[in-house]
């Protein structure tokens, strides 16, 4: 009932090879999900047209379900506020979708703390932005995101300097400072150390106590670590769902992951 | 951290400030009117095109350098503001002309006997006597200035718009700038095109009014201005990169694609920055064509634009000074060089000219420097000068 993003149906293709086929997904508000699958099999374009840089051939994508009491009716009607195959990327970011790329895209010539600083939520229109000064309150939100993603010693660095881990974080803090309400978040542990992955395990798990947060991975065990429902995609639909325990003890599962 | 930074920031801008007042200054009192007459009107008149220069090369930093816009195509821009102000500069100087030439008759002349007069001065060479439309406001001063800010604003606003909009970018976009001036080069070369064909404008160094001054008095008049409106777009371009704008900017430059989903409008972005400088370059040309005394459509050539971007390449893009550096340094060069100053060099069989040999040293100096220092002169000054943390 209090479904946040809700996609029905969509397919997409590419010169003739379907990337997503008939595929339907939903999260709730403040859930943790991941999405795991193979290398091709659709992950990256699901979040792609959930952000609107891809449009799907057919189907829709619904965000934020709301009840609504029809008098005439004299009953509830879900209504959706927005339709995001109508929206432009930029357009989806301001109603509160992030998305975190597979590889860590931050801006590389800028510090830390002026990443997080353009990312804040605040007026994005450029006369707006024109005479917009960093106050004390967005001083200390950003102070208070560097620690939640343990780069508080680091503000003043050049964001190319970082290690990998550290640049993934700095990514997320910059999806923190947007105050969206869906995550995305595309192989979050990809070429991290060990230590590393648990500090971001624990990281998505804090970040989901207000936040709806989807995970995509490829790499079972730190799916595992997280203690989400898991959805497996397989050649542009979903193959199966559940418990991380009910899905890998899945024939077709183990087969698409094993049998290759 | 930051404060230091801001600190030497703002430093920088007043030492700017310094430099340019302190070199209208000595310029001033070694001019011809001013002074002991050192420095010759000519070359009081080579400087403010110089800085006029400097100033469309500010213009090329910034949508370039720092919004990572390859602009091919911005002294379209600069010969647009040059035409604005050449339409009232060269009406009214003919205008008056035409006026006193007419107190010797026995009867003062009618409206249209005036305006037949005028436009049989102004375009007998193209073979017409009609004023075009596009001179209606020609004897206004106040309007064709607005025409100056207008014209390009409107020709960027409508280019951008729909380049920015269907996400033309890089390479694809340079082509269609170089294609824009162009097609408005060749429009102008046609005599129909209102605006004397390829004969251009011309006498425009005489400023209706007060042409009594003298060459001398008005050449440093506007080298004055010129710098005056150098020193106020560094500062405008230096507090406006160094603002959260500014940051965005720049970030627009080194990743586009992010700076979208953090939910900004890129477009707007870039059409403000690329309005914005149109419109300064614009300026400038206004600035510059009065102490060239001539305009034709052949500045307006693809060329043109492209060496606004070696200038700026070669200074040091990126950097408001470097774009500064470029431009002062290479068209002072070029002027020398192609001016006839330069002493050949006779190679026995074969003697290097200069004027002609320019382009190949230059085409040199731009490879050299480009491969020995990505971020041009500035960036080679400060790996000698700033040691690295």
């Amino acid at each position: 009932m209090n479904t946040l993003l809700k996609v029905e149906k969509i397919s997409v293709s590419f010169d003739g090879f379907k990337a997503i086929n008939s595929l339907s997904y939903s999260i709730g508000k403040n859930e943790l999900k991941a999405i795991i699958g193979p290398n091709g099999a659709g992950k990256t374009t699901f979040m792609d047209i959930i952000t609107g840089q891809t449009k799907p051939d057919e189907g829709n994508v619904l965000f934020g379900e709301r009840s609504v009491w029809l008098e005439s009716d004299q009953k509830y009607q879900v209504v959706w506020d927005e339709n995001l195959l109508m929206k432009s990327e930029s357009q989806i970011a301001l109603l509160g979708i992030g998305r975190k790329f597979q590889r860590p895209t931050v801006f590389e010539l800028k510090t830390v703390f002026e990443n997080l600083f353009i990312s804040m939520k605040k007026n994005r229109n450029p006369l707006s932005v024109l005479f917009q000064k960093l106050n004390r309150d967005e001083k200390n939100l950003i102070e208070k995101i560097l620690g939640e993603i343990s780069l508080k010693n680091e503000q003043d660095r050049i964001a190319g300097e970082l290690s990998h881990g550290q640049k993934q974080w700095l990514e997320i803090g910059m999806l923190l400072t947007q105050e969206p309400k869906l995550l995305l978040i595309d192989e979050p542990a990809a070429g991290m150390t060990s230590n590393e992955r648990r500090q971001t395990v624990e990281i998505l798990k804090k970040l989901s106590a207000d936040k709806s947060v989807i995970v995509v991975e490829h790499d079972m065990e730190f799916v595992k670590d997280l203690e989400c429902e898991v959805t497996v995609l397989h050649e542009g639909s979903i193959l199966s769902e559940g418990s991380i325990e009910h899905v890998s003890s899945n024939n077709e599962v183990i087969e698409v992951y094993l049998g290759r | 951290m930051t404060d230091s930074i801001n600190d030497l920031l703002a430093r920088h801008t007043l030492i700017f400030t310094i430099v340019v007042v302190v070199f209208s200054l000595f310029i001033t009192f070694f001019s011809e009117p001013y002074g002991n007459g050192l420095i010759s009107t000519s070359f009081v008149k080579t400087l403010g095109k110089t800085v006029c220069l400097c100033i469309i090369a500010l213009a090329m930093d910034v949508v370039w350098g720092y919004c990572g816009i390859l602009s091919l195509g911005h002294f379209a821009f600069f010969g647009l503001g040059g035409y604005m102000i050449g339409m009232w500069l060269m009406y009214e100087r003919t205008a008056i002309i035409v006026q006193e030439a007419a107190t010797n008759e026995l009867l003062p002349l009618t409206e249209t006997e005036l305006s037949n007069a005028i436009g049989n001065q102004i375009f007998g060479v193209v073979g017409g006597y009609d004023i075009p439309s596009i001179w209606m406001f020609a004897d206004s001063l106040g309007l064709q200035l607005i025409l100056v800010i207008a014209v390009p604003g409107i020709l960027a606003f409508i280019f951008g718009w729909l380049a920015f909009r269907s996400r033309v970018t890089g390479v694809y976009l340079s082509i269609l700038t170089q294609a824009l001036t162009l097609a408005l080069s060749l429009y102008l070369f046609q005599n129909d095109s209102g605006l004397r064909g390829n004969n251009g404008l011309s006498g425009l160094q005489n400023i209706p009014g007060i042409e009594y001054l003298g060459q001398e008095v008005i050449s440093i008049g506007f080298f004055w201005a010129s710098c005056i409106f150098l020193i106020s777009i560094f500062l405008l371009f230096h507090s406006l990169m160094k603002s959260k704008f500014g940051l965005i900017i720049t970030s627009i430059r080194d990743n586009e694609t992010r700076v979208r989903f953090l939910g900004y409008n890129v477009e707007i972005y870039k059409l403000f920055i690329f309005v914005l400088t149109a419109i300064i370059s614009s300026i400038a040309g206004a600035l510059y064509y009065p102490q060239a005394g001539i305009i034709n459509p052949a500045e307006l050539a693809p060329i043109a634009s492209i060496y606004l971007a070696v200038w700026v390449a070669i200074g040091g893009r990126g950097k408001l000074y470097g774009a500064i550096i470029g431009a002062a340094f290479v068209s002072l060069f070029s002027s020398w060089f192609t001016g006839g100053q330069a002493p050949d060099i006779p190679l026995g069989i074969f003697t290097i000219e200069w004027v002609n040999w320019w382009t190949v040293l230059l085409g040199f100096g731009f490879v050299i420097i480009t491969i020995f220092s990505e971020n041009g002169i500035i960036g080679f000054l400060r790996n000698i000068f700033v040691k690295e943390k």
